[in-house]
C-alpha cells in the first residue's frame, strides 16, 4: 500500500486545489446560506466543477478503488475551502455507485456522470439492525399487489435539491433489502427544507404510498446487504476525506492567525501554550491522514478490512475536525466568534459532518462488532 | 523489473529463513527490544538466540542495508524492507538490537571519516561492541545544549570531566557516544563536541539509578579525567550540535518503529484482560469495547503513519521532523497501553512482589510503571512539541531566545 499520493493524484489534486484556492473562499458561504438562497450553492461553480471531469472519475479512473481515491481527493480539497456544491453525494452515491451495481448501461448513469442530474442519497442516518443488516428507513409495502414507498428519510444533504435520491429499500412484503435510486419529482415526495447551522442544502423527504416501479430499483435480494455496506463505505470515505480537508483547511487559517496577530509586543505563535496545542493539532491530522488514505485505498480487498478501515477513517477524520474546530475557534479569540470571521464555519460543518453517516460511537461500535470483541 | 527482483529476493530469503532460523524462536518477536543486544559483557543469552545470531552475522545481515565495506549485508533500501517484512510475518526477533545499529552506526555513516567507519562499523555487525548514548547531564535534560561536561585540549587528547545521567544501560554497553563542552563562548551549541570512547578508559564509573518500577535500565556515568583521543572526535569539533540532532532523530524514530512493532497484539490482550477481570456472564461491557476500539483505531493509525514514513525513507529520504510525531505518539501509545491494562486488573495490578499475584499481573504492573518514562526519555512530549511547532509549523522562537 503506498500512503503517499502517487503521480497522477498529485497532478490531480493541484489542479482541484488550484481551483478551489481561486474561485472558492469560505466567505462566499455568507451569501448562499439559509432558506433564502434557492440552492445553497452556486450554479457556475458546480458547473465549472462539472467542466473540470470531475463527475468523470469514475470512468477515467483505473479501477473503482483507484476512482474512489480520486473521488477522495477532490472531497478532500473541497473540504479545505468547505465548498457547498453536491459533489460527493452526486459522484459517490450517484456515478461511483451506479457503477458499483453495474449500472453503467442505465441511462441515468451517463446523465449524472455528464451533470445533468444531482443525486442525494438516504445512507446518512446511520440505523442498522447490527453490523451485517443495514435497516433502511423508508419500506416498500405491497398495495393491491404494487410496490410502494413509504417512510421518511430525515437529514439528507442536497435534498431540496436534489433530482435523485439513491436509498437503502427495505421490502416488507419479501423481508429482503435493496438499493434504489428514486426520482424526486415535486408530485410523489414531500420535502421539508431545512435550514442547518452548516448551510448546506438538505432537507427531509417523506414518501407516502410513492409507486416503485421496476427502473426505481437498482438491485434486490441477498446481493443487496453487501452492496449497501459497500456503498456506505465508500461514502463514509468520501466524509472522512471531505473532514480531513475541513481539519487542514481550519488549521492552516489558525497557523497564519498565530504567525500574524500580535499581542504582548509579538505574534501569539510564540507562546508555547499555543505552540503545544499547535503541534498537539498537527500530529492528530497526520494520524487521520493516514487513516483516510488506508482507507480509500481499501476497496480492493477484503470486506470486513474495508469496512473497519473505513469506521476508523470516519472516526480519525470526524474527531480531528472537532478537535481542530474546537481549538481554531478558540485560538482566534474574541474575533473568531464573531459572524465576520470565517473559522465558525469550520465548527459549524464539523457538527453535521461528524454526525451524519453515523457518529464516533455508532462506528467504534461497528468496528469491534466487525472484529469479534 | 524492480517488482520481479523484489519478488525472487523474497522467495529466496524466505526459502533461506525457513532453513536456518532457529525453530523455537519463530513467534516470538515482541519488538525490536527484544533480542540479543551483544557486547563484551554479555552474560545470559539463549542458546537459540546465539545461534540465530550467528547465522544472521554471517549472511552480513545484522544490519542488511549497512555496505558490505563495513560488514553490513549491502542489500538495497526495498531489500531490506523486504528482509524486514518477512522477520516480521515470521515475527522472528531481530538477530541483534542496540544502540549502535540504530543510532551511532547511523550516525557514522553519515559523518564518521572512512577510519572511524572502518574501526567502529563492523565492530558493531558483529555484535561485538555495545553502545551507549551519553547525552542527559543533572543540569541538561530537556535543555540538552546547556551540558557542562567538559574537555580539555591537551596535545593530541581531551581530557573529559563531568557526569552523564539517564544513560541507558551504561553498565551493560562498552563504548558511549557522548556530549562534551569544548568552548564556553559564544552560542551554548556551538562549543559542542560529539565524543566517542570506551568506557574501560581509566576514570569512568559507571552506577545504576532504581527506577519506579524497580529496574535500573538507566545509569550515571562520572568521568574524572578520562583521556580521549582527539580522532575519536565525530564530525568537526564545535559541531557536535548537529551530528546530535541528526543522531536524535535515528533516536526517535527507532522508538517509534519499536513501539509500531511491539503494538500488533495489543488490541486482543486488552480483550482477554477486559473479559477476565471485567467481564459480565463472559461478555465484555460495552463501554469497554468503546474504550478498546478508541485505543485500537489510534494504534492502527499510529502503525500506518509508521508505515509511510518508512516509504519515504525506503525512497531515499533520511529520517526527519516526522520523528518527533511518532515519538510523541508512539509513546502515548504505550503508556496507554498499560494504563488500560492496570485499570482493566484493578487490585489485581496492585502488586508489587510474591505471592498472591499472577507473574503476568506482576510483570504487566512493573511495565506500567516502567511506561511513565516513555513521554520522559528520549526527549520529552514537551520538547518534541517544541520541535513539532518550530521546526515543522514555522512557529516564531519565544521571547527569551
Amino acid at each position: 500500500m503506498e500512503l503517499g499520493l502517487c503521480e497522477e493524484e498529485v497532478i490531480l489534486a493541484t489542479s482541484v486545489r488550484g481551483f478551489i484556492e481561486a474561485e472558492c473562499p469560505v466567505s462566499r458561504l455568507r451569501a448562499l446560506r439559509g432558506l433564502e438562497h434557492p440552492l445553497n450553492y452556486s450554479e457556475e461553480i458546480w458547473g465549472e466543477m462539472i467542466e473540470l471531469g470531475w463527475l468523470s472519475l469514475v470512468e477515467s479512473s483505473e479501477d473503482r478503488c483507484a476512482a474512489l481515491a480520486n473521488i477522495a481527493i477532490v472531497a478532500e480539497a473541497m473540504g479545505h475551502s468547505l465548498c457547498v456544491e453536491p459533489f460527493v453525494s452526486t459522484a459517490v452515491g450517484g456515478v461511483w455507485a451506479l457503477a458499483e451495481l453495474s449500472h453503467e448501461e442505465n441511462p441515468l448513469f451517463a446523465r449524472i456522470s455528464e451533470g445533468n442530474a444531482v443525486v442525494a442519497h438516504g445512507f446518512g442516518l446511520a440505523k442498522w439492525d447490527s453490523v451485517e443488516n443495514p435497516a433502511a428507513a423508508v419500506w416498500v409495502d405491497l398495495v393491491e399487489g404494487k410496490e410502494c414507498l413509504n417512510g421518511e428519510l430525515r437529514f439528507v444533504e442536497f435534498g431540496a435539491v436534489a433530482d435523485y435520491v439513491l436509498l437503502p429499500l427495505s421490502f416488507s412484503h419479501s423481508d429482503g433489502l435493496g438499493i434504489g435510486l428514486i426520482s424526486l419529482d415535486e408530485a410523489r415526495v414531500e420535502r421539508i427544507r431545512l435550514d442547518r447551522v452548516d448551510g448546506r442544502n438538505a432537507a427531509h423527504l417523506r414518501f407516502s404510498q410513492r409507486p416503485l416501479g421496476a427502473e426505481d430499483v437498482l438491485i434486490r435480494g441477498s446481493e443487496a446487504v453487501g452492496k449497501t455496506r459497500k456503498i456506505f463505505d465508500a461514502l463514509c470515505v468520501a466524509a472522512a476525506s471531505e473532514m480531513l480537508g475541513a481539519a487542514q483547511g481550519a488549521f492552516d487559517r489558525t497557523l497564519d492567525y498565530l504567525k500574524t496577530r500580535e499581542q504582548f509586543g509579538g505574534p501569539i505563535g510564540a507562546l508555547q501554550a499555543l505552540q503545544h496545542r499547535a503541534a498537539r493539532m498537527f500530529v492528530e491530522i497526520q494520524l487521520a491522514r493516514s487513516a483516510v488514505r488506508a482507507a480509500s485505498l481499501s476497496f480492493n480487498g477484503g470486506d470486513r478490512d474495508r469496512s473497519c478501515a473505513c469506521s476508523m477513517a470516519k472516526v480519525l477524520a470526524g474527531e480531528t475536525l472537532w478537535l481542530v474546530a474546537k481549538e481554531s475557534v478558540q485560538m482566534h479569540g474574541g474575533v473568531g466568534m464573531t459572524d465576520e470571521c470565517d473559522i465558525g464555519f469550520y465548527l459549524k460543518r464539523a457538527t453535521v459532518m461528524r454526525h451524519s453517516l453515523g457518529d464516533e460511537t455508532f462506528h467504534r461500535s461497528r468496528w469491534s462488532a466487525l472484529r469479534q470483541y | 523489473m524492480g517488482e520481479c527482483m523484489n519478488d525472487s529476493f523474497k522467495r529466496e530469503t524466505r526459502a533461506w529463513l525457513e532453513a536456518n532460523a532457529p525453530k523455537t524462536l519463530l513467534g516470538t518477536r515482541m519488538g525490536k527490544f527484544d533480542g540479543y543486544w551483544g557486547g563484551r559483557k554479555n552474560e545470559e543469552s539463549a542458546d537459540d538466540v546465539l545461534r540465530w545470531f550467528e547465522v544472521m552475522k554471517e549472511k552480513g545481515w545484522t544490519a542488511p542495508a549497512w555496505p558490505k565495506a563495513w560488514g553490513g549485508g549491502g542489500l538495497l533500501a526495498e531489500e531490506a524492507e523486504v528482509l524486514n517484512q518477512l522477520l516480521q510475518e515470521y515475527r522472528l526477533p531481530p538477530p541483534l538490537v542496540g544502540f549502535g545499529l540504530t543510532m551511532i552506526g547511523p550516525t557514522l555513516l553519515d559523518f564518521g571519516s572512512a577510519t572511524q567507519k572502518s574501526s567502529h562499523l563492523p565492530r558493531i555487525c558483529k555484535g561485538e561492541i555495545r553502545w551507549c548514548q551519553g547525552y542527559s547531564e543533572p543540569g541538561a535534560g530537556s535543555d540538552l545544549a546547556s551540558l557542562r561536561t567538559k574537555a580539555v585540549s591537551d596535545g593530541d587528547d581531551f581530557i573529559v570531566s563531568g557526569q552523564k545521567i539517564w544513560t541507558s544501560h551504561a553498565d551493560r554497553s562498552d563504548w558511549i557516544f557522548c556530549l562534551v563542552r569544548t568552548s564556553s563562548t559564544g552560542k551554548k551549541q556551538e562549543g559542542i563536541t560529539f565524543l566517542v570512547f570506551d568506557l574501560n578508559s581509566p576514570g569512568v564509573e559507571v552506577r545504576n539509578i532504581e527506577l519506579i518500577s524497580g529496574a535500573s535500565p538507566f545509569c550515571e556515568v562520572f568521568l574524572d579525567e578520562v583521556r580521549v583521543p582527539k580522532e575519536n572526535v565525530i564530525g568537526e569539533i564545535g559541531d557536535g550540535w548537529r551530528v546530535a540532532k541528526a543522531l536524535l532523530n535515528y533516536e526517535r524514530s527507532m522508538i517509534g518503529e519499536a513501539i509500531g512493532g511491539q503494538m500488533a497484539r495489543v488490541e486482543a490482550e486488552l480483550l482477554s484482560l477486559a473479559a477476565e477481570y471485567r467481564g459480565v456472564g463472559g461478555e465484555v461491557p460495552t463501554s469497554l469495547k468503546d474504550t478498546i476500539a478508541k485505543f485500537s483505531m489510534r494504534e492502527r493509525a499510529f502503525v500506518l503513519t509508521v508505515q509511510k514514513v518508512r516509504e519515504q525513507w525506503i525512497s531515499g529520504k533520511k529520517p526527519g521532523l516526522e520523528s518527533s510525531i511518532l515519538k510523541v505518539v508512539g509513546s502515548e501509545l504505550k503508556q496507554w497501553r498499560w494504563e488500560l491494562a492496570e485499570e482493566l486488573r484493578g487490585l489485581e495490578g496492585s502488586g508489587w512482589a510474591g505471592e498472591g499475584f499472577s507473574e503476568e499481573a506482576l510483570s504487566d504492573t512493573r511495565q506500567w510503571l516502567r511506561s511513565r518514562a516513555n513521554t520522559i526519555e528520549g526527549g520529552t512530549t514537551e520538547i518534541q512539541l517544541n520541535v513539532i511547532a518550530k521546526r515543522v509549523l514555522g512557529l516564531p522562537l519565544d521571547g527569551r531566545r
